[in-house]
């Protein structure tokens, strides 16, 4: 991947910032010029809690070709505390734990890698809170 | 439209000449005024773009204006509607809509079509397809007591009705066990939730109402077209198990030919995977929101049934090969129309629906067609 289209994403992949709508309040992630929810265009920039809710999730036993070594793995729709949305993997957690309305953290955790000489991609992942 | 299925002696190049020649035999034409190709990703299946072109040289329509259509597995039924405006803005007398994909010779398909999600906050977490499907029929499951066995119910009836479909990919039936036994692939769906890859190709050809029976002594009009966008992304949907492009393309759709959901005779909908199907018929009117597995269960979408949905197969059984879909769909509803489906014949069918659907929900498609 070139660098520079991996950098763009550091601030929302590593920190979790983006933008918060005025109006409804509603967070999205990376930063938006329209709010995902209302549409309004009164955006501000956010840094979101590393505090979250599952609202929905899946366990991967198929997973992509770079995961294979991780599969099976978690999935889930998280939604933090403070209302940013985000897609993000379960890590750290029993098959048997994963439920809706589980709590938990985003943590930075190595995603991927390019290869011997590639970039290490990073981003976010959750954790039992 | 050519057989659907792994086609290893057919090349994209062989797929559009079979399906475009066959369309302009089949109408006693040899040229058209315009060409129009939906195609999700042939550069990344096969490396190859500029699939407008190429269909043209394939067909031997050289000269002819061609593009290719995009709008991920909604590419087919993209590039029909966009092929309706330009005869109904009188640009275009004779427009060929052909709809392809050749996704066997890639080794991993579902990473070409990730890219259908959203590459950098779904993909690039290694959520595929599958997944997203997945958590969305969770959603549903939880929020509206949907059960796998509805969602299997799904699967058995579109093999009954594919195993009918001379052009299917899997003409065979399965049973409850085949389901239940089939390998997980992303909780709660198992391989026979998901729809297969598949090579495969289809085309019709488009004139004005006016002219069409100097070309087809039974033509079939398209009465109303609807299309919609939702977020590229799942979890940015305010609700996680309701579709919101396609309820908005059905209600353009619907306004469009002045019909409601209770005037349709049959109708193919989207089912990549079988939560799809549950949620599309919920979204197209077919039955409130929630009660999609309920009425799997009755029977309602079986031939023969209240509203008879996928009696092609649908994507699980017929097989999908993404860009050609949408078109396949539409050619499924004229032969029903035209009561030439033989054993998947729904009885007298006068209006039919076909609902095409890119990424998650993210795009839409809905054409209403009447036979005339």
């Amino acid at each position: 991947m070139p660098s520079a289209r991996y950098s763009r994403e550091i601030p929302a992949r590593y920190r979790i910032e983006g933008s918060r709508c005025k109006k409804c309040g509603r967070g999205a992630l990376p930063a938006r010029k329209t709010c995902p929810a209302c549409g309004s265009t009164e955006m501000e920039p956010a840094k979101f809690s590393d505090v979250g809710t599952v609202l929905t999730w899946t366990r991967l036993h198929v997973g992509a070709s770079f995961m294979t070594l991780d599969t099976p793995y978690g999935m889930a729709v998280i939604e933090t505390e403070d209302g940013c949305r985000l897609t993000a993997p379960l890590a750290g957690a029993d098959a048997a734990d994963l439920a809706t309305g589980m709590k938990v953290r985003l943590v930075l955790r190595r995603i991927t890698e390019e290869g011997s000489e590639g970039i290490i991609c990073y981003g976010t992942k959750a954790v039992p809170a | 439209m050519t057989p659907f299925g792994e086609l290893w002696d057919r090349s994209l190049r062989n797929l559009l000449a079979d399906a475009g020649r066959a369309a302009l035999e089949d109408a006693g034409i040899d040229r058209v005024d315009s060409l129009l190709v939906g195609n999700m990703t042939a550069g990344m299946f096969v490396g190859q773009e500029h699939v407008g072109a190429m269909a043209a040289d394939a067909m031997g329509l050289l000269g002819v204006p061609a593009a290719r259509i995009e709008s991920a597995c909604a590419s087919g039924a993209a590039a029909l509607r966009l092929g309706f405006f330009e005869v109904a803005s009188g640009a275009a007398d004779l427009v060929m809509v052909c709809g392809v994909e050749k996704m066997n010779d890639v080794t991993d398909a579902t990473d070409a079509l990730a890219a259908a999600s959203d590459r950098e906050y779904e993909a690039y977490y290694g959520a595929t397809f599958p997944s997203l499907y997945a958590m969305m029929a969770r959603a549903h499951m939880e929020k509206y007591g949907t059960t796998v066995e509805q969602l299997n119910l799904v699967s058995i009836k579109a093999h009954r009705l594919g195993a009918k479909n001379p052009l299917a990919q899997f003409r065979r039936e399965v049973t409850m066990k085949d389901v239940e036994n089939s390998p997980m692939v992303a909780e709660p769906l198992r391989v026979m939730h998901c729809s297969p890859v598949t090579d495969g190709a289809a085309a019709v050809i488009l004139c004005p109402l006016e002219k069409a029976k100097d070309f087809n002594a039974r033509p079939v009009k398209i009465a109303g077209i609807g299309a919609a966008t939702a977020s590229l992304a799942l979890h940015d949907r305010t609700d996680l198990c309701s579709l919101e492009a396609v309820r908005l393309a059905g209600q353009r759709a619907y306004e469009m030919a002045g019909r409601k959901p209770e005037d349709i005779d049959v109708a193919e909908v989207h089912d990549c995977f079988a939560i799809a199907e549950i949620m599309n018929i919920e979204a197209l009117g077919f039955v409130p929101e929630g009660k999609g597995g309920p009425a799997v269960e009755a029977g309602e979408t079986d031939l023969g049934g209240r509203i008879p949905v996928n009696m092609s197969g649908g994507l699980k059984s017929k097989g999908h090969p993404v860009g050609a879909t949408g078109v396949a769909q539409v050619v499924e509803i004229y032969h029903q129309l035209r009561g030439e489906s033989g054993e998947r014949q729904v009885d007298g069918a006068k209006v039919g629906l076909a609902q095409n659907m890119g990424g998650t929900g993210a795009s839409s498609v809905v054409h209403i067609l009447e036979a005339i």
